[in-house]
């Protein structure tokens, strides 16, 4: 029996993974197999064991947990400018007009509720697969994503962004902000004993503000949400994240200007674990060709079927030094004596 | 990864906007040819100038292309459609949106805005004659609700133009 259901469930994924458009049946089918508690043991164990596979699972939550929040939110803002245009003008629009918005209204309305009832249930399975699965949330080409969603979704809405999702009635598109914002707050929580979910928060340039953590703070504790133990919890995470902030800062200013060849060719980023693609024979970073093969089984370069298990590792036995498939990153080494001769070396190697 | 329109109304992530500067200062040095950016403070959508390129059936014309980048570009492609008049051409719509795969399933993070500029430039070059796609009419009512060409499932049936 379960082994049937995960036979559909793999089935039903791949067929995900290829089809976009039926994200919603399958996700329904997601959530029937997450309320059966035989099965989610399974599934629990099966991640343990197969952490690609998760990823890849993961990457698609998070797909969905971005893009349901982001509908549900534009709706809300949707449903409240059209509310106050038709109170606010009057007899100024003829009935023409005023028809259409109405009915644009209608229509937002009506996709709020449908997205919101996929929110909630969303960012109820993020919660449940965080607490659980960690490790796949945390791996390089996942953290920053799901960083930014979340540094983005808590400026929504505890920032003055927040105004905009204030809506007469929430409960008539199950929308309760409070419930959305503890959960959320628990995914943080969840993940704040992991390092690179901390640093990637930190190093989220558009959304990370201290300010928000704060106010996420005062809310959660008037209106009682969240016991003592898990605010204690918060305060500590709030610290990490501003000392990761800071120390992440001075780094870079103490690396100054980095040369291209140490940096990845598409993200432009310092490369943490440079490897190289076997064809192409081009140098990136593992977490930027991951990322990459999620979405596209292909070499970016020049489209070449690739797994990612074909990728050369950049890093070799420091013996190995003569290898010609042995590169560094500019960030591990720059502290090293020996670097500079390196640097040449392994800019020599690249020419070649 | 999604490529809905929602993607686009989202400012662009740390490493998108890290990566379009680096590409703007690399088009400042090196513009591709027959291309002009016009200057703007928005990194996020960026307009461009083409020029026909001489002795084309678009030579002496001007056209402007309009750039839009989502969240995670370069992970996710732009959304690249001609303001309007859009040049005559097979695979260009009236309404700007323009039929070649890359802009959309064929997308790789290793091409650039200017790279998109080049092809976009040579499908006008080897055009042999101005016209409509056929289904024109069809799919620009199809459109008219602002839908992004991105949401299009496009059908690339001819690579020869």
């Amino acid at each position: 029996m379960s082994f049937f259901i995960e036979c559909e469930f793999m089935g039903s994924h791949t067929q995900f993974f290829d089809k976009f458009n039926v994200r919603f049946e399958i996700f329904a089918i997601i959530k029937t197999i997450w309320t059966n508690p035989v099965y989610r043991d399974r599934l629990l164990s099966e991640a343990k064991v197969n952490l690609d596979f998760f990823v890849r699972f993961v990457n698609l939550l998070l797909n969905d947990v971005t893009f349901v929040l982001d509908e549900s939110f534009t709706s809300f803002k949707r449903i409240t400018d059209l509310t106050r245009e038709l109170a606010t003008s009057g007899s100024t629009i003829t009935e023409e007009q005023r028809k259409e918005k109405e009915s644009e209204l209608e229509d937002a309305k009506g996709r709020a509720k449908s997205y919101m009832s996929l929110t909630n249930e969303t960012v109820h399975m993020l919660g449940l697969f965080t607490s659980a699965l960690g490790d796949a949330f945390t791996m390089p080409e996942i953290v920053q994503r799901l960083a930014d969603m979340l540094d983005y979704n808590l400026d929504a809405m505890v920032s003055s962004k927040s105004e905009s999702l204030k809506v007469g009635n929430p409960t008539e598109y199950n929308f309760n902000p409070r419930q959305l914002l503890s959960e959320i707050v628990s995914v943080y929580l969840n993940l704040a004993d992991k390092e690179n979910f901390v640093l990637a928060v930190a190093r989220d340039g558009r959304s990370y503000k201290p300010a928000n953590f704060l106010s996420a703070k005062r809310i959660l504790s008037e209106k009682s949400l969240k016991g003592p133990e898990e605010i204690a919890r918060w305060d500590k995470l709030m610290a990490k994240f501003a000392i990761a902030k800071q120390e992440d800062d001075e780094a870079e200013a103490d690396l100054g200007e980095v040369p291209d060849e140490f940096l990845d060719p598409l993200m432009y980023t310092i490369m943490e674990d440079p490897v190289i693609l076997p064809i192409s024979r081009n140098i990136i970073d593992r977490s930027t060709i991951r990322s990459h093969l999620l979405s596209d089984p292909h070499d970016p370069f020049n489209r070449v079927p690739l797994k990612i298990e074909d990728v050369l590792p950049g890093k070799q036995d420091s013996c190995d030094r003569g290898a010609s498939t042995n590169i560094y990153s500019y960030r591990n080494e720059g502290e090293d004596p020996s670097f500079q001769a390196r640097k040449t070396w392994w800019t020599e190697t690249r020419i070649r | 990864m999604t490529s809905s329109s929602a993607a686009s109304r989202k400012a662009l992530s740390k490493i998108a906007s890290n990566r379009l500067q680096k590409e703007l200062v690399e088009w400042q040095v090196n513009p591709p040819v027959g291309f002009k950016h016009k200057v703007t403070d928005n990194l996020q959508r960026w307009v461009i100038e083409v020029n026909g390129a001489p002795g084309t059936l678009y030579a002496n014309e001007t056209y402007q292309l309009q750039v839009d980048f989502p969240e995670h570009y370069p992970m996710e492609a732009p959304q690249v459609i001609f303001l309007p008049p859009a040049p005559l051409h097979p695979h260009i719509y009236s309404n700007g949106h323009i039929c070649l795969d890359i802009l959309y399933d064929s997308w790789s993070p290793a091409m650039t805005v200017s790279s998109v500029c080049i092809s976009i430039l040579s499908m006008l070059s080897s055009s042999t004659v101005k016209q409509r796609p056929e289904d024109n009419d069809r799919y620009v009512k199809n459109c008219r609700n602002g839908r992004s060409p991105k949401e299009t499932r496009w059908w690339f049936h001819d690579d020869k133009v």
